[in-house]
């Protein structure tokens, strides 16, 4: 009673000091049930001082992006906490996927959702031996688990009934990951992750998958990009200063840029291009010469590949299960949106060789009639 | 970006000294962790916060991490000389901190006499006020405090004590600053290994030592004190020394520290004389005659500045005034800049159960205290907070780590605690200039989220300094603490601390976006385009003016105001015409100015200046 009371009190008071605008900063009552709770759990009052600390950081801190990585920072501490502290992993579990997959509520299949709750209860019930990485492990692979289509679902029920054959699944699973496309190689891997858990016996070898782990609950305002494009917290972030072009061309279609001096770099996507495998050519580009300048050798036209760029709108949420795309091999994509519904955009980098100020790129003639190859801009 | 990688690097490798196996093992990982984190987000987000915040924050983390693991490891080499190398090793790393800008208060005129003793072999400053001996201090602007003694030949004495400076001397031949200030360093690590030495005699546990030693080490006052150029810290020492000695009855271990604890300031002999009498050997008073003979033949008057009139009573109101600074102040007080210090003052309410040694302590200092209360200085002058009784924080932590032992409830509030020291702690290494305040009602926090909201915040935190409604309610609040606690009638639930102090910051905040009765024009909420903040910044005392700002013709001053009636005030020697919510007011020349406004509507104002000059005061709603 005491903690339904300290919790009801603590979502009130965050609802008053609501002032950012992001669905992170609208669900902070539901922050502070989570905060509280995970404090009762662990049975440790001090993890509840997260409360005012949210509130403190929703009205002190006015940038976006730092305010909502210290929220992240927060929670993530909360939650390493609980665990330290022996929590009930089944609460501990449920928390876990409220804060990284409920937000924003407005996304939320709610049956869906409750399926995905349940298949982790069930992971966690039948694990061998309860870990922290064991338990990491189960709500990883809920995490991961797409909420469309229905069949996805049922992942995480399948990796519960190979566990009496662990290893050879998460063989067969890791052999199937390097064939199949992202969001089911993804899959794939994060069971077979979870299969092997049980063989890791010290707290070296799980020491980096409980930081991963910590790492991820610490971006859960971005938890979507994070579950389907992890690739991006490894990738080089792009800043180099950006001028914009917005040209989107249809198959075959052809257009000449002048590019201002010392361009280096075309940001390239497509469009209704998620259902290409890696190495499918996109386009082409193809420097042109200055005629008063001209002499030796042309340089070579530069071809576009999906895995130099990828459908703008791939890691999206709707999307993602069925895109064939991989990660762009040089990304140049920025993160749209918040929480579960949060992703990063398609757009890769092309080369280009030194003092060309003028291209002409050209869309791969074989491309599907609605497909379009997006020249974002060039840096 | 050097001076932060090789901190980062120190505190990571601080672990080694104090724990061991598996402890230091989680230790190391955890701090591995958060570095991780910290660098990818950094990487990957690029947040806008400056980087000297951020690279301060990421060590007081790592420094966090390590005070939880001796908090609560298992396997901790504990003592208090480690703990004073640890303290010791801290002090070092925020001495460049400190050094960002040039050493302020009093610090200048200790480091003068430092030089003069060097070089001159006096305590003379004529010379070291010129600019090329005043180089050393980093400032240039200098001067002799008005009332500081002159000699018979014309002598230009400083008003501060000579000992701290004598103290100072090696260090300064071999080092300049760096060494004055690692003499000080030094005295902060014999502190801090005292202070953990007087938990132990008085039978703490080594669980609740370790559980505090952050607090009391690492947190302010003493952490600020310590690295910088004051005598608070050698006093603190000093006094705990004599603590120890009077308790172990040992007259030969107290008498010199309690000598030396004088020497440093004379405004201490009201603590000596305390102790004295306390000690059963009165006698022993003639001692403290002996430093008043020293500054009597260095600057010619036995009591330096201070004169017999101090010795008399003030008004009453003046003694609840200060005292309730000393406890509540928003910028000066115990509860809002070093909060863990509250729990020393919550131990006063159980005085049978407490350690003799904070009996001792308590008893000694309240003659002190009794004469510290009713001045205007009470809140420490151009000072870092809560000076005057810095020394009394080692006392007031073993009374706060003896109620942790007795009541369960009492810990429940360490990890609020533990937040607010760790911002503090940030705030003042990151910022060194903002430790001295310019004492006008306002702290930092208000003045950081009234810049944020343009809305009046500071008005929220208890002023005694500006007396205001929040004073009243918090000295009320304390009030009601103190019998609860004595009484021990009601245990708070641990459970409810976090939501108690969710629910006044959300009604705090929901207070402060509205606007207030009251508007102080200097205030930071306000917006001022043109004018100036009037007396000026550093006006010496400038807290015993009634402050406003400056305006003449073409200034404008933008605020939130109530509608309805309000009274401004302001003092003109010319008259003045300004404009406010579309009508214009004369403001006949006047030194205690009021007039009458009117505004139209709730909301955000401008007041423009039309012709004339004027010092606008306030503006009160009625």
């Amino acid at each position: 009673m005491t903690w339904l009371i300290a919790s009801a009190a603590s979502m009130w008071a965050c609802s008053a000091v609501l002032s950012g605008a992001t669905p992170i900063d609208r669900a902070l009552p539901l922050l502070a049930a989570v905060a509280t709770i995970l404090a009762w759990s662990a049975d440790e009052a001090a993890i509840a001082i997260a409360v005012p600390l949210l509130m403190i950081f929703e009205v002190s801190v006015a940038d976006e992006q730092t305010r909502l990585l210290l929220i992240g920072f927060v929670m993530a501490v909360c939650f390493a906490a609980s665990l330290a502290r022996a929590a009930n992993h089944y609460v501990l579990a449920v928390l876990a996927l409220v804060v990284l997959r409920w937000i924003p509520l407005h996304s939320v299949v709610v049956w869906r959702e409750l399926v995905l709750v349940g298949a982790v209860v069930i992971l966690i019930a039948t694990q061998p031996k309860r870990t922290p990485l064991s338990f990491v492990a189960a709500v990883a692979l809920a995490f991961v688990t797409p909420a469309a289509p229905t069949r996805a679902l049922l992942t995480p029920l399948a990796v519960a009934v190979l566990q009496p054959i662990r290893f050879p699944a998460a063989l067969i699973l890791s052999a199937i990951a390097f064939f199949a496309r992202p969001s089911i190689a993804e899959l794939c891997l994060v069971s077979a992750f979870f299969l092997i858990t049980p063989l890791f016996r010290s707290r070296l070898a799980e020491a980096p998958f409980l930081l991963a782990a910590a790492l991820v609950m610490a971006l859960f305002p971005w938890s979507g990009a994070v579950a389907r494009g992890p690739a991006f917290l490894l990738s080089l972030p792009d800043r180099s200063p950006r001028q914009n072009i917005g040209i989107a061309l249809a198959p075959s279609e052809s257009v000449v840029i002048d590019l201002p001096r010392g361009t280096r770099r075309l940001v390239i996507s497509g469009a209704t291009v998620t259902h290409l495998k890696k190495g499918r050519l996109l386009g082409v580009v193809e420097p042109v010469l200055d005629v008063r300048r001209a002499g030796g050798s042309p340089p070579a036209a530069i071809a576009i590949r999906v895995g130099d760029a990828a459908d703008w709108g791939y890691m999206r949420r709707e999307q993602w299960f069925r895109s064939r795309n991989p990660f762009p091999r040089r990304p140049a994509g920025s993160l749209h949106d918040y929480g579960q519904d949060a992703w990063v955009d398609g757009a890769g980098l092309i080369e280009l060789p030194a003092g060309v100020t003028r291209v002409r790129v050209t869309a791969n003639a074989r491309l599907s009639a609605g497909a379009r190859l997006q020249i974002e801009g060039s840096e | 970006m050097t001076y932060f990688v090789i901190a980062a690097a120190t505190l990571s490798v601080l672990p080694v000294l104090v724990l061991q196996g598996r402890t230091l093992a989680h230790c190391a990982a955890t701090e591995l962790s958060l570095a991780a984190i910290a660098s990818v987000c950094w990487w990957h987000f690029s947040p806008r916060v400056e980087p000297r915040l951020a690279a301060v924050t990421f060590c007081a983390l790592l420094l966090t991490v390590l005070m939880l693991f001796i908090a609560r490891g298992v396997e901790v080499r504990w003592s208090a000389g480690r703990a004073a190398m640890v303290a010791l090793i801290v002090y070092g790393l925020c001495v460049p901190a400190m050094l960002l800008t040039p050493i302020d208060g009093d610090e200048p005129y200790y480091l003068l006499l430092t030089d003069s003793l060097l070089h001159d072999r006096d305590l003379d400053l004529r010379n070291q006020y010129r600019s090329r001996e005043m180089a050393v201090t980093g400032r240039a602007d200098l001067q002799a405090m008005p009332g500081d003694p002159i000699g018979p030949n014309g002598e230009q004495y400083s008003r501060h004590e000579p000992f701290l400076p004598a103290l100072m001397l090696p260090g300064y031949a071999v080092a300049g600053l760096p060494g004055a200030l690692a003499t000080i360093v030094i005295f902060g690590g014999l502190l801090v290994r005292s202070t953990i030495r007087m938990l132990e005699d008085e039978g703490i546990d080594d669980a609740t030592t370790r559980s505090v030693f952050a607090f009391v080490a690492l947190g302010p006052p003493l952490l600020f004190y310590a690295v910088r150029i004051w005598p608070e810290v050698p006093a603190a020492w000093c006094f705990v020394e004599a603590i120890r000695g009077i308790r172990q009855r040992r007259s030969g271990r107290w008498v010199t520290p309690l000598l030396a604890l004088v020497l440093l300031k004379l405004r201490f002999v009201l603590v000596g004389l305390v102790l004295v009498l306390r000690s059963r050997r009165s006698w022993l008073a003639v001692l403290l005659l002996i430093p008043m003979a020293v500054f009597w033949l260095v600057s010619g008057s036995a009591s330096s500045v201070h004169t017999w009139r101090e010795l008399l009573p003030g008004v009453p109101i003046a003694y609840l005034h200060g005292l309730l600074g000393l406890l509540i102040d928003g910028m000066a007080g115990i509860a809002f800049q070093a909060p863990f210090y509250l729990l020393g003052i919550l131990a006063l309410t159980r005085w049978r159960s407490m350690p003799e040694s904070f009996r001792i302590g308590c008893v000694a200092s309240s003659l002190y205290i009794l004469y510290l209360i009713p001045r205007a200085e009470w809140h420490g002058g151009w000072s870092p907070p809560l000076r005057y009784i810095t020394f009394l924080m080692p006392v007031l932590a073993l009374g706060a780590a003896a109620l942790l032992e007795e009541t369960v409830a009492a810990r429940a509030w360490l990890a609020p605690i533990a937040i607010a020291t760790f911002a503090l702690v940030v705030h003042g290494v990151t910022y060194p200039w903002r430790l001295f305040h310019i004492a006008n009602g306002e702290n930092p926090a208000g003045e950081a989220l009234s810049l944020l909201y343009r809305s009046d915040f500071s008005r929220l935190f208890p002023s005694l300094i500006r007396p205001n409604l929040a004073a009243l309610y918090g000295g009320i609040a304390l009030a009601v603490i103190l019998i609860v606690v004595a009484t021990r009638r009601v245990a708070w639930p641990a459970p409810f601390v976090a939501p108690l102090l969710a629910i006044i910051f959300a009604l705090g905040f929901s207070a402060g976006t509205r606007p207030a009765a009251r508007i102080e024009f200097e205030d930071a909420h306000v917006g001022h385009d043109g004018g100036q903040l009037y007396p000026e910044e550093y006006t010496i005392s400038r807290f015993l003016y009634t402050g406003g700002w400056d305006v003449g013709p073409g200034d404008s001053l933008s605020f939130l105001a109530r509608k309805g009636p309000s009274t401004l005030r302001y003092s003109s020697t010319t008259g003045a015409t300004m404009e406010l919510a579309g009508r214009a007011y004369p403001l006949s020349p006047s030194s205690h100015g009021m007039v009458r406004v009117e505004l139209p509507r709730s909301g955000r104002v401008t007041l423009r200046m039309l012709d004339g000059h004027v010092v606008l005061d306030r503006m009160d709603h009625d």
